[in-house]
């Protein structure tokens, strides 16, 4: 579904990615974990061209994302995304933000929007909060509605950017066990995180980056109890104490 | 009939357009030198717990503020001779210019001043700090390096304004090119030579504004 | 001796000028805040094409004295053959002022948004306009409106300029009095009084502007 053939990014003087090849199958549930600076967010981005590759192929779903041609907002209508820092619209309700981009990009009708958007409320377990403003919610309900949101859009691909490294400890839980059903209902998912747990019991495959390059990959039971590479024996050994 | 451009007559006045750069230069640096400390004094009455020091700060940054920097110019200058004060121009001038820009400092300090964490008056206290040593030596430091930015804009500005006294007949680059304009009416050339002397100017002023302002300024 | 008898037989010429002063800025707020808005979307352009020029211009705008601008348009365009009445320099050098500044506070207000706001309305596909429309102009537009309404006062205040180049406004109508009457100090004061009339309540507007922040933006 996802092809990535040797990306190369850099920001001025800093190379975030350094070569970068893989392959996301359709239902696949893949965590990327890694110290910080390793290319993660990086990565990540530019796979919804929120950040554009200088070097090399990445195919979404056949369509060639570096092609001048193609209409990237008709790709980014099929990928999905949760970020760290939720960036829910703060001036619209939160219905009104998870029916937005489902009226003016999907354009599908106001009734429509908003009963899939009720629907997705009730999914994330927040349906009496869709009346209210960002600002009036949890942040644990925050990233919910975000993740909403992005469903809404009925896309192929949900991208997740550290969706619960801004959130106080007692939250975690509630957002994690969101995408674990999500896992559990067959979407694709690409998720940068640093909850290993949940990488234990819902990844199909864990990527260790590490200067903008894979080091290794493989099930979170192999990786996690049979690290092959050095490096990532030193960050498990940080992180899993 | 055509009108030809003659940059030389710049050329040939150049002594005289620096001269008037320079003036600019002296009554701005002198009006946001005295501005400061009127800025400071008022701010301390608007923040003080006497109503009177109060209500006068409040009248002196309000009226300064809401009225034409012109029309104060032209009250100074025309209008304190009715009441037997006559002033110079460049004495008027910078008066104006020092009320005008002290008003706009006094906000700014102000909000400086409230800006500056309460727990530094309890470390300077505890400290045996007198309440005169604190604000010297703890508040007023604090509070300039935070009115910085804002501080600095009112500085674009007041050489920008400075430009008005020209109207009284202070010499400083305005009065220069009006002046050289009466006389030989390459309106086109003087004017644009002047514009491009203050854009020069300010683009200096800002370059050090945010210079000192990476250096010195920081945010609560 | 102040004389109040000159203020009273004078103030309804004086007042025939603030009708002038009132035309002039709110001509030249409505022109220079839809120039402004055009040149601070361009400063924000990715294109080279568009953000030059724009600096350029508001940079020139905003960084000259504004009489500096009128007595350029009034005096020194009849060089290249474009005569411009009193009123309409005027309007012209205040209005490029005004654009010149209100593109500051459109990308400023704008700059200020935090860049996830507009991560989040990429990823769900929308384009320039739709995110700028829905989402990004919505949220700046509350940012913009002390500083705007600052500017606001400042224009008013500034149509006395219009007087130096001979435009009739209420500061040409105070000097013409003067030339008669020679009370300075009278009539001074009073045109002080009219625009301080004129410009508190704005002010006092801002202000009250300034302290409501609506949660969350």
């Amino acid at each position: 579904m996802i092809e990535v053939g040797d990306i190369y990014k850099s920001f001025g003087k800093v190379k975030a990615l350094n070569g970068v090849t893989t392959t996301i199958k359709k239902a696949e549930v893949v965590v990327i974990i890694g110290p910080s600076g390793s290319g993660k967010s990086t990565f990540l981005r530019c796979l919804n061209h929120l950040e554009k590759i200088d070097r090399g192929t990445l195919i979404i779903d056949g369509i060639p994302l570096t092609d001048s041609k193609t209409n990237i907002h008709k790709v980014r209508e099929e990928i999905g995304m949760v970020f760290q820092q939720f960036n829910l619209f703060p001036h619209l309700s939160v219905l009104r933000n998870i029916t937005l981009a489902q009226i003016k990009v999907r354009k599908r009708s106001s009734e429509e929007a908003e009963r899939i958007a009720r629907g997705l409320l009730e999914k994330v377990g927040i349906p009496e909060k869709a009346d209210n403003y960002p600002f009036q919610l949890s942040g644990g309900q925050q990233q919910r509605v975000a993740i909403a949101r992005a469903l809404a859009m009925q896309p192929k691909i949900m991208l997740f950017d550290e969706p619960t490294s801004a959130l106080d400890p007692e939250m975690i839980g509630e957002v994690l066990d969101v995408m674990k059903n999500l896992a559990k209902e067959g979407m694709t998912m690409v998720v940068v995180s640093h909850e290993m747990g949940f990488a234990k019991e819902v990844a199909d495959r864990v990527i260790l980056m590490d200067e903008g390059k894979i080091i290794e990959e493989g099930t979170p039971d192999r990786l996690f109890d049979h690290p092959r590479e050095e490096r990532t024996r030193a960050f498990l050994s940080k992180v899993l104490k | 009939m055509g009108y030809q451009l003659d940059p030389s007559i710049i050329i040939k006045h150049l002594p005289l357009f620096l001269k008037g750069v320079f003036l600019t230069v002296e009554i701005s640096f002198f009006a946001i030198l005295i501005g400061l400390p009127i800025g400071i004094l008022a701010a301390v009455g608007r923040t003080s717990r006497f109503k009177i020091l109060n209500l006068v700060g409040a009248v002196y940054v309000e009226v300064f503020r809401n009225t034409p920097l012109l029309i104060q110019i032209f009250i100074i200058f025309f209008g304190l001779p009715g009441i037997g004060i006559k002033l110079s121009p460049y004495v008027s001038g910078l008066i104006a210019l020092v009320l005008y820009v002290g008003a706009y400092n006094t906000e700014v300090i102000r909000a400086g001043l409230e800006a500056v964490p309460r727990g530094q008056i309890e470390a300077a206290k505890s400290l045996g700090l007198t309440g005169v040593q604190t604000f010297l030596y703890v508040i007023i430091p604090q509070t300039l390096r935070i009115s910085l930015p804002a501080l600095g804009n009112n500085w674009v500005a007041l050489v920008k304004n400075s430009s008005l006294v020209s109207v009284i007949g202070m010499v400083e680059l305005t009065w220069v090119a009006l002046d050289l304009n009466a006389l030989t009416f390459r309106s086109f050339e003087l004017f644009g030579a002047a514009t491009i002397f203050y854009l020069i100017l300010i683009f200096i002023l800002i370059n050090i504004q945010a210079f000192v302002e990476r250096r010195f300024a920081y945010k609560t | 001796m102040f004389d109040f008898d000159v203020i009273i037989k004078n103030l309804p010429y004086l007042l025939s000028g603030v009708k002038f002063t009132i035309a002039l800025a709110c001509l030249v707020i409505i022109l220079g805040t839809f120039l402004g808005i055009i040149l601070g979307l361009s400063k924000l352009s990715k294109n080279h094409l568009i953000r030059y020029p724009a600096s350029f211009i508001v940079e020139i705008t905003r960084d000259t004295p504004i009489i500096m601008q009128m007595f350029f348009i009034f005096f020194g365009l009849p060089a290249l053959g474009i005569r411009l009445q009193t009123f309409p320099s005027a309007a012209l050098a205040m209005s490029l002022f005004a654009a010149g500044n209100t593109a500051e506070i459109v990308r400023g207000a704008i700059d200020s948004l935090p860049t996830g706001q507009f991560d989040a309305a990429k990823s769900l596909g929308m384009n320039y306009f739709q995110m700028m429309i829905h989402v990004i102009i919505p949220q700046a537009l509350r940012r913009m409106l002390p500083p705007a309404m600052n500017l606001f006062t400042t224009l008013i205040k500034d149509t006395s300029l219009a007087a130096i180049i001979g435009a009739f406004e209420l500061t040409r109508a105070a000097q013409e009095i003067i030339e008669r009457t020679f009370r300075s100090l009278e009539i001074y004061l009073v045109v002080a009084a009219i625009y301080f009339i004129i410009c508190y309540p704005l002010s006092y507007y801002t202000r009250k502007v300034e302290k409501q922040r609506v949660t969350g933006f």
